[in-house]
């Protein structure tokens, strides 16, 4: 009987991690190159009561066993790396990466970390920063007296001077990709830290070995679809009403059978 | 436990009835922890359902006569197994290329650390070295072994092929398992088959959609309506066992040694 209990906890604590999950993809449904998180569940140890195939008499064997499980464990929250939409900004620093990559930033301390998020600004220097002014690597600087940025689709970066006929090639946005982007660690800041699982990065030019291509003027949006995860936020307060049902009914029966003497 | 039992001469030890409606209250308990574990994996991808299934313990031929009142008496309802539920959850699109879905009555082989072990679970990934493993790190085995994916755009046909930037690789092993209600639950949502068990065969009548999961094939409303179920027939037995020990031998105890 407590095991029913117990069982129902595991499933309630796993809608609560559901829910939780559903409320950062909802709270990050304007975030610029957010991905979708999903949690995922697996079954938990079973409690093997009778085996199955082992002989009852001589010529029988047991056809069905019993086994029950003991509930249900969160094992991963994956990053769906489905496109978002884009929208137009007409803001040439604007870039999306068509397809697969991340952009490098290069972090206050030193290390690399890695974004789809492509809105980026020019800091006093002229150099290409994120809003929270960390430089993109390699490093691009736009001079002064430019009037006028072209980034192409393979991320050559041109720029248009006063007094010049033909745009001057400055430099080249390299983009990164990974063995298993699944396995990236989320820092925050729309940023990744590459991990054990995800395997080193591989960088190059935009739209080479199947690296995704730029494309300037454009953000990209959040991939969170707002209906799916209404859905899901509605068939998981279900599951986890009807967990706590159990709960409620395995509490009854024991109140019934301690009711037996009296 | 020993249950004590009417003799020829309808004699009766305390009420045997009273270990009856015990061997129900035991039956019902149990089938509620079946129905927990069904609801707590509501969102479990490739989870199948689990259905109690209740036996009569007769007494054996030392019992004594076979009367009718004898086999009424004296036997006892037990939850003797749980029968899996195999039919396919609904599907779930979700558009991201390691998510694959079995149609039909197939399993993904795994390389557990135990060995090889069958999965319903599509929901995979890849490693850092970009083999293709389940969300516990274990391996998915393709026809050649490990499946080595590479970087690059990968796509996995109805028949289970494995295309990376459009070259074959491999194809998933997916086979079929003909003794399904014999199969060990491990957790991690993996089977493993009893000891002894032939190689499975491939599986024919299964197809892969990529892009989707398996969702549990548990359905809340009726795990619901069977919970309700369970507690009626908990508190009718309840009841039963209440009018035989409080009411009866406290009545039989009561009178008899005025």
């Amino acid at each position: 009987m407590l095991r029913a209990l117990y069982t129902a906890a595991s499933g309630m604590e796993a809608q609560q991690i559901n829910i939780d999950t559903i409320a950062h993809n909802l709270a990050n449904i304007n975030t610029a190159g957010f991905k979708q998180r999903r949690a995922q569940f697996q079954d938990l140890l079973y409690q093997n009561m009778r085996a199955a195939g082992v002989a009852n008499t001589a010529n029988t064997e047991i056809p069905v066993g019993l086994q029950i499980g003991l509930g249900t464990k969160p094992v991963a929250t994956q990053m769906i790396f489905t496109q978002g939409d884009f929208s137009v900004t007409n803001n040439p620093l604007d870039l999306v990466i068509e397809g697969q990559g991340f952009f490098q930033v290069l972090l206050p301390n030193g290390e690399l970390a890695y974004t789809r998020s492509g809105n980026f600004h020019l800091n006093r220097d002229g150099s290409l920063v994120t809003p929270e002014g960390d430089m993109l690597d390699p490093q691009i600087t736009i001079p002064q007296d430019q009037i006028g940025i072209m980034i192409g689709s393979d991320g050559t970066v041109s720029v248009l001077q006063a007094g010049q006929m033909e745009p001057q090639q400055v430099g080249r946005v390299e983009i990164a990709t990974f063995q298993n982007p699944g396995g990236l660690q989320s820092i925050g800041k729309n940023l990744f830290k590459p991990s054990t699982a995800s395997g080193d990065p591989i960088t190059g030019t935009p739209g080479e070995n199947g690296l995704g291509s730029l494309l300037s003027g454009f953000i990209e949006q959040s991939n969170v679809s707002v209906v799916e995860e209404m859905v899901s936020m509605i068939i998981s307060q279900r599951a986890y009403e009807a967990n706590s049902k159990v709960i409620r009914t395995a509490d009854e029966m024991i109140t019934q059978a301690n009711n037996v003497i009296r | 436990m020993r249950r004590p039992r009417w003799n020829e001469t309808g004699d009766t030890t305390l009420n045997s009835g009273l270990y009856t409606a015990y061997s129900g209250l035991r039956a019902q308990m149990d089938s509620l922890d079946l129905l927990a574990n069904n609801l707590a994996n509501v969102q479990t991808a490739g989870f199948k359902e689990q259905r109690p299934f209740f036996s009569l313990l007769g007494m054996g031929p030392e019992a004594g006569p076979e009367t009718e009142l004898n086999a009424v008496v004296n036997s006892q309802a037990h939850l003797a197994g749980s029968v899996l539920n195999f039919i396919d959850g609904p599907l779930l699109a979700t558009g991201r290329p390691l998510d694959v879905a079995i149609v039909g009555t197939g399993f993904l082989a795994v390389q557990a650390p135990n060995g090889i072990r069958y999965s319903r679970n599509g929901s995979l990934s890849s490693d850092a070295q970009s083999q293709l493993v389940t969300a516990d790190g274990f391996p998915v085995l393709g026809e050649k072994g490990l499946i080595r994916l590479g970087a690059g755009e990968v796509e996995i046909g109805q028949n289970g092929e494995v295309f990376v930037n459009h070259a074959l690789v491999d194809r998933l092993r997916v086979v079929a398992l003909d003794n399904i209600q014999q199969l060990q639950r491990e957790g991690h949502s993996l089977f493993a088959l009893p000891p002894g068990s032939p190689d499975p065969r491939p599986a024919t009548e299964a197809s892969i959609r990529q892009g989707y999961i398996e969702q549990s094939n548990v359905n809340p409303v009726a795990a619901t309506v069977r919970m309700v179920e369970i507690l009626r027939h908990f508190e009718a037995i309840q009841k039963s066992l209440n009018l035989i020990s409080n009411v009866m031998d406290a009545k039989a105890i009561d009178k008899l040694t005025r």
